[in-house]
């Protein structure tokens, strides 16, 4: 079944087109990869996914929902849940904390949760206890009271992905999640990824340029370049497709590969 | 005890040594003291603007201003007190502050603090100019009473003491619930809020709804403070910056900071007597000193020395809004 279809998708900023009719199909369960040289649309379409940016023309539908109307703040409530590609916690709080604001549509009424009323407060103790239990899982459990600026880049991360996944998301988003890491963090990082789609079966959608680690965790990935669809499959197919070399190598290299 | 739990008794000794003191105090500082809450009051809903939600405003005193000529044309023509005033006039700032929000909607950083200041130019003109508030003539208030009771310096002052609770206890459990974490949360990363569900618009105008409705109640019981309402008072921003003066030097996105503050701005002028006018440059310097050598205000130096003392282990704390972020969006 598919979870995520994109169809014809445009977006032109000026006259550049940063996406030129693309077309993608994300299968539930699966860890998906979005690939393609510098400029070829991946992080616009990633934005336009998870509703930052909006597009002329095309569909995007998930779960039967057409996100055209949607605004940034309407994907998590239907399931979608996305990170950022430098890092962008609430730096003046505590791991706790982050991993609470990530839980916000789960709040219930507003109201009672301001007012400390009964309810408000029965529905924050079982985040509070959710929120421990997701930090547990990432091995954030000696940090939770820690501000989180002053934490290790590596702890950043991880807690960057508890809070997209504190809100048990059924797709998540993750916009170059090793950028800045180093061989042995990607190959952690990775695991981590594989373990999350594994364990509590979220779908990945990933945009990434290592290709190391599209290679240790997609089971399916798309290229795209100029805005366009240039090839989709496996990746260790995808990834000696001539088109593929082409786009991220050129076409003389190519020629004489 | 942990730090959480000496700042509860802390407030708990605080609350109860305002509670005993017009016991020990003449009644003419009972005044003075009853005066600071309505200034504590408003500072506490620009701190849950500017402080815990990130948007700076350099208008609150068009609230406050709100508040107090509500309740006064309230009194004046429908012969009413300090309770409905209260509730009238914090509802009329609140829905007020709604569309303000609305309007400020896409600004941020100085663009909004220049669009509240001249919100409150706006209503400084309005009470100057039509009629029905007297300008610099002014309205007076009748004798105080709170719910039939005539209150009087030290009856004024209880009045004003559990107001000042009720509001410092609601921005208390906005601020721990998880609406406040979704308005810390816009303050630190719009984007990443944004990302996690919170709307902001919503969570904007609410903010300023609330923030305003709680100023508009302490401009209540400062106008039935001094029974008297004017442009002298109202028709500048004067009273807009005092409050942005409290909250920063007091400590931003602390409510033991706004009441620190608030005291600061309304003490300073006091003693100075016959030199108030240099309550202004104090002030002044105040703000810039505070902002260059402790962005965390009063209060957070205050946090850091009750950390020490408790031999924990006093890591730098982060500026909330650092004085580099504060002129930015």
């Amino acid at each position: 079944m598919d979870l995520l279809a994109v169809h014809g998708v445009h977006v032109h900023f000026g006259g550049l087109r940063a996406l030129d009719g693309v077309d993608v199909v994300v299968p539930s369960g699966s860890v998906y990869g979005l690939i393609g040289p510098n400029g070829a649309g991946k992080t616009t379409l990633f934005n336009c996914i998870s509703r930052f940016q909006p597009y002329s023309a095309g569909t995007i539908h998930y779960r039967g929902h057409d996100l055209g109307r949607f605004g940034p703040h309407d994907a998590i409530g239907v399931g979608m849940a996305r990170t950022f590609q430098n890092i962008n916690l609430f730096r003046s709080r505590s791991t706790l904390d982050n991993i609470l604001v990530g839980m916000h549509s789960r709040l219930g009424s507003p109201l009672a949760a301001m007012l400390s009323l009964p309810s408000g407060r029965r529905r924050e103790d079982e985040l509070r206890l959710r929120a421990r239990r997701m930090a547990d899982m990432f091995g954030l459990t000696d940090v939770l009271d820690q501000q989180v600026v002053h934490l290790p880049f590596g702890y950043q991360k991880r807690v960057e992905l508890a809070r997209a996944l504190a809100s048990e998301p059924t797709l998540l988003l993750l916009d170059e999640p090793v950028a800045g890491c180093n061989e042995e963090e990607t190959r952690e990082l990775g695991e981590i990824i594989r373990a999350i789609n594994r364990d509590l079966s979220v779908t990945v959608l990933v945009v990434e340029h290592d290709m190391s680690l599209v290679r240790a965790i997609c089971d399916e990935v798309t290229v795209l370049d100029f805005g366009r669809n240039i090839a989709r499959g496996a990746p260790a197919e995808i990834l000696n497709h001539p088109a593929v070399v082409e786009a991220y190598l050129g076409e003389t290299v190519a020629a004489h590969a | 005890m942990s730090e959480r739990g000496w700042q509860i008794a802390l407030t708990f000794v605080a609350f109860g040594a305002l509670l005993a003191l017009p016991t020990v105090i003449p009644s003419f500082y009972a005044s003075l003291l009853s005066f600071t809450f309505t200034y504590v009051i408003a500072a506490v809903g620009v701190n849950l603007l500017t402080g815990y939600t990130g948007l700076v405003t350099v208008g609150h005193g068009g609230f406050f201003a709100i508040g107090a000529y509500t309740t006064a044309l309230m009194a004046k023509h429908l012969g009413t007190s300090v309770v409905p005033g209260l509730a009238a006039g914090a509802l009329l700032a609140g829905i007020v502050g709604f569309g303000l929000g609305i309007i400020c909607l896409r600004l941020g950083g100085a663009f909004l603090a220049i669009a509240t200041l001249g919100f409150a130019l706006a209503v400084g003109a309005i009470l100057n100019n039509w009629p029905v508030f007297e300008g610099r003539e002014g309205i007076q208030l009748g004798k105080n009473s709170a719910l039939g009771v005539a209150v009087k310096d030290v009856g004024f002052y209880y009045v004003g003491l559990v107001v000042m609770a009720l509001v410092m206890l609601t921005s208390w459990s906005i601020i721990r619930s998880g609406v406040g974490r979704a308005f810390i949360a816009m303050r630190d990363s719009e984007r990443a809020a944004e990302a996690m569900g919170i709307n902001l618009r919503l969570y904007k105008t609410v903010a300023f709804a609330i923030s305003a409705a709680m100023t508009g109640a302490g401009g209540v019981l400062f106008a039935h403070h001094n029974r008297y309402v004017s442009t002298e008072t109202f028709g500048d921003t004067w009273l807009s910056v005092d409050f942005l003066t409290a909250v920063v030097v007091g400590g931003q996105a602390s409510l033991f900071g706004s009441a620190l503050g608030a005291a600061f701005v309304v003490m300073v002028p006091y003693y100075l007597g016959e030199l108030r006018d240099f309550a202004y440059i104090l002030n002044g310097v105040a703000l810039i000193a505070v902002l260059l050598f402790a962005p965390d205000g009063v209060a957070g130096v205050l946090a850091r020395l009750l950390r020490r003392l408790l031999g924990r282990n006093a890591r730098a704390v982060a500026p909330v809004v650092d004085p580099v972020s504060v002129g930015r969006s």
